[in-house]
């Protein structure tokens, strides 16, 4: 039965997502709150401007063939975002990553930004330092580059694990200014310790969605805002039933 | 362009997988074509060993090729693979020797940084500047001294308290996290079979 | 280089480096001379044994692990007595045990310095009690596969034995032949549940103590039967198995690590708010 209840519910919300998208497309634009660590993407790229100095990313050790994927799609949409304002801004943008499938999609989004941007003379492919596979290898590189070339910005999304605390830390000690943000609930307080601005939870895949600023995109965020509403409303209702002795929700959830 | 290379092929064919696995792991028909797609997976991510590296020759061979910083330790990378690779066919103690005696240590004491910029972040960031941050202090305090031995030790209460904030406030952040979390793959993967997402393949850069 | 080395080390200003000295010295004294602080064992942990214990005869484990040795230090002491104890359930019960790695190549490094390290395997035979899957990459959907056709996705142990020929999987087909999961990882516990919580089977974890509160929720609703959280949870456990070990000599190191970040934090807090009254006068 749990099969089925959960089918409904993935139905109702791609449903809830697809009317709002198309919604949105007709014109009937949602508001959506601005995210601040979105806003402060030109401010970090702008420090570095003013200082001659780099801005260094990372989208963790999540890869795109994990449940990390995601969380790894939306940061690589808000890397092409942050290499669009490097190259108007003409800041030298450095990404560090220890997944294999990501370098060509690295090197092609951050190339798109900056030829965006109308500085495509800047780009080189050194822009995108594969590690190799190793999350400490992806410490050691990131530490490296921190304490060596010292950069102004420091930006760190997507799946982070037990290297966000080295890079985020190093950015600390460098003086590097800092915004990031991951889904991942247990190193969101390192976020949250060391950066200016942080995403926490799902504000990484709206960010994602956000940094586009397609009026698509911010349906689809209303119609997952709608689904959360069913989720209060369900919630709420199986506390309710079962304190009341009802045992609709186990029947509904039972394997 | 040829079709294949196309951004729509890519967008058709992970559109049509991904309803059609939605579709067999609730309604159970044709499981085996499912058993058979997922056992390509593993097959998938083993070839993508192999871009990467490539790439890792590619960058640390330019590196050396154009006297970059720190160009002298590059080399170690080449030989240290070399290693590693032929002594797993040809001596494995020699193999065991490099891994439990080099890359352990060296892994273990790259993980001892995660412990030094803890500190660094409670020195940097740990201030009380609002009422939410004292509380989350105040949290952590009581978390991290209920949860060594040390405070049970002292008192009892303090193992309590810290049980009460792992199994009441924590747990229920974290489950209204985690819905949150999920809802946001769900938002992900529909608007990529909705073809919303920026261009994540390679060559469509003569689009922009 | 030396030149170089001075400029790194000038980075880090003199007052983070007397912190992690300090750090560094409260962390390895209690280690070397141990202060033996009691240990409570938490009901979880009691779950988690009675379940290994409980094992049927003859029963069928799946154990994918998936730490590495990075995450040795947290969660070595959980993983050494898991499979401790399984070592004993296998002598009393003929219980058999398959290990699997399915999320990178560390899980079957970490495994191999446990088994041949620190678990007493003596009268256990690989091949007749227990086998190695080795790697299988895939993350989720090998835990999938596993669950749903164990041939398809590993018609071979890692040393090429096929399992059509070892005679206790020969008939195993997938969750159903299974009697218990187990899984260790240091990374996010939500795909094993996720995967192997609807074939209604007994889920253990061995995790980080940061990555419990995630697994709570899971707990809480009954799709993971027990687990271990971390250091705590491995010096617990061996507290039940009557064998401190690693996990207990941690402990007094852990303890005293946790009041000096409270320390550091009430300092810190107590000099910030006396310099902004000071620029506040």
């Amino acid at each position: 039965m749990s099969q089925v209840f959960a089918s409904g519910l993935l139905l109702l919300m791609i449903a809830f997502i697809y009317y709002n998208v198309k919604q949105a497309e007709k014109g009937n634009v949602p508001q959506i709150r601005e995210l601040p660590t979105v806003e402060a993407i030109s401010e970090v790229v702008g420090r570095a401007a003013e200082m001659g100095s780099s801005v260094h990313y990372s989208t963790g050790g999540g890869g795109l063939t994990d449940q990390y994927a995601a969380m790894t799609i939306s940061a690589l949409e808000i890397m092409g975002e942050v290499a669009k304002v490097c190259g108007e801004m003409g800041v030298e943008f450095r990404y560090t990553c220890s997944k294999s499938q990501l370098v060509p999609i690295a090197q092609d989004l951050i190339k798109a930004g900056y030829i965006q941007a109308g500085n495509d003379a800047m780009y080189h492919d050194g822009m995108v330092v594969y590690v190799g596979e190793q999350q400490r290898a992806l410490m050691a590189e990131c530490l490296s580059y921190m304490l060596n070339e010292k950069p102004a910005g420091n930006m760190m999304f997507g799946a982070g694990f037990w290297e966000t605390e080295v890079i985020m830390g190093a950015g600390a000690v460098v003086g590097a200014m800092q915004i990031g943000g991951t889904p991942r609930l247990y190193h969101a307080p390192t976020f949250v310790m060391t950066c200016s601005y942080a995403l926490i939870g799902e504000e990484l895949y709206v960010a994602g969605a956000l940094v586009g600023k397609a009026d698509k995109d911010l349906g689809a965020i209303k119609g997952i805002d709608w689904f959360k509403f069913v989720c209060l409303g369900l919630i709420g209702l199986s506390a309710i039933l079962s304190t009341a002795g009802s045992t609709l929700f186990q029947y509904l959830l039972s394997v | 362009m040829s079709f294949l290379k196309r951004r729509e092929a890519v967008q058709l064919t992970f559109t049509i997988l991904v309803l059609f696995l939605i579709f067999t792991y609730y309604t159970g028909i044709l499981k085996d074509v499912r058993s058979d797609i997922l056992y390509w997976a593993p097959i998938i991510v083993t070839f993508t060993y192999f871009i990467g590296l490539v790439n890792v020759f590619k960058h640390n061979a330019l590196r050396i090729q154009r006297r970059e910083r720190d160009w002298q330790y590059t080399p170690l990378l080449f030989i240290g693979f070399l290693a590693v690779f032929i002594s797993k066919y040809i001596s494995l103690p020699t193999y065991d020797w490099l891994i439990n005696k080099l890359l352990l240590p060296m892994q273990i004491a790259m993980l001892g940084y995660v412990g030094i910029y803890f500190f660094t972040m409670f020195f940097r960031g740990a201030r009380t500047r609002n009422w939410a941050a004292t509380i989350l202090l105040g949290s952590a305090i009581l978390t991290m001294f209920g949860n060594a031995p040390i405070g049970p030790g002292v008192h009892p209460i303090f193992g309590q308290i810290f049980m009460w904030i792992k199994d009441v406030p924590n747990t229920a952040g974290m489950r209204g996290l985690l819905i949150g979390m999920g809802t946001g793959i769900i938002l992900t993967v529909v608007r990529k079979m909705l073809g919303q997402e920026k261009a994540l393949v390679v060559g469509e850069v003569e689009n922009v | 280089m030396s030149d170089k080395y001075s400029e790194a080390v000038g980075t880090f200003p003199k007052l983070d480096r007397i912190i992690w000295l300090i750090f560094f010295v409260v962390a390895a004294l209690p280690i070397i001379f141990p202060i033996g602080l009691p240990l409570d064992v938490t009901e979880v942990t009691r779950d988690y044994y009675a379940t290994i214990e409980d094992i049927p005869e003859g029963g069928f484990v799946i154990y994918s692990f998936d730490s590495g040795m990075g995450a040795f230090a947290e969660m070595g002491p959980a993983d050494i007595g898991t499979i401790t104890h399984l070592t004993k359930v296998i002598k009393k019960n003929d219980v058999k045990v398959m290990f699997v790695t399915t999320a990178g190549p560390e899980g079957q490094i970490a495994l191999n310095v446990i088994l041949t390290q620190y678990v007493d395997m003596s009268g256990i035979v690989y091949g007749e009690d227990y086998i190695n899957l080795g790697l299988i990459p895939g993350y989720e959907s090998t835990l999938a596969a596993l669950a749903e056709d164990l041939h398809k996705i590993a018609p071979t142990d890692v040393e090429g034995t096929s399992l059509v020929d070892i005679p206790w999987t020969a008939d195993v087909r997938g969750a159903e032949d299974y009697d218990i999961f187990i899984f260790s990882t240091a990374t996010s516990p939500d795909p094993y549940p996720r995967q192997w919580a609807q074939y209604d089977k007994p889920i253990l974890a061995v995790a980080q103590a940061a990555t419990a509160s995630w697994i709570r929720p899971y707990h809480e609703a009954g799709m993971i039967t027990a687990y271990l959280p971390g250091q705590r949870g491995g010096a617990e456990y061996e507290v039940m198995l009557g064998a401190p070990g690693l996990g207990c000599s941690y402990m007094d190191a852990q303890s005293l690590t946790h009041v000096y970040a409270i320390l550091l934090i009430l300092v810190v807090n107590v000099q910030w708010y006396l310099k902004r009254k000071e620029e506040e006068k």
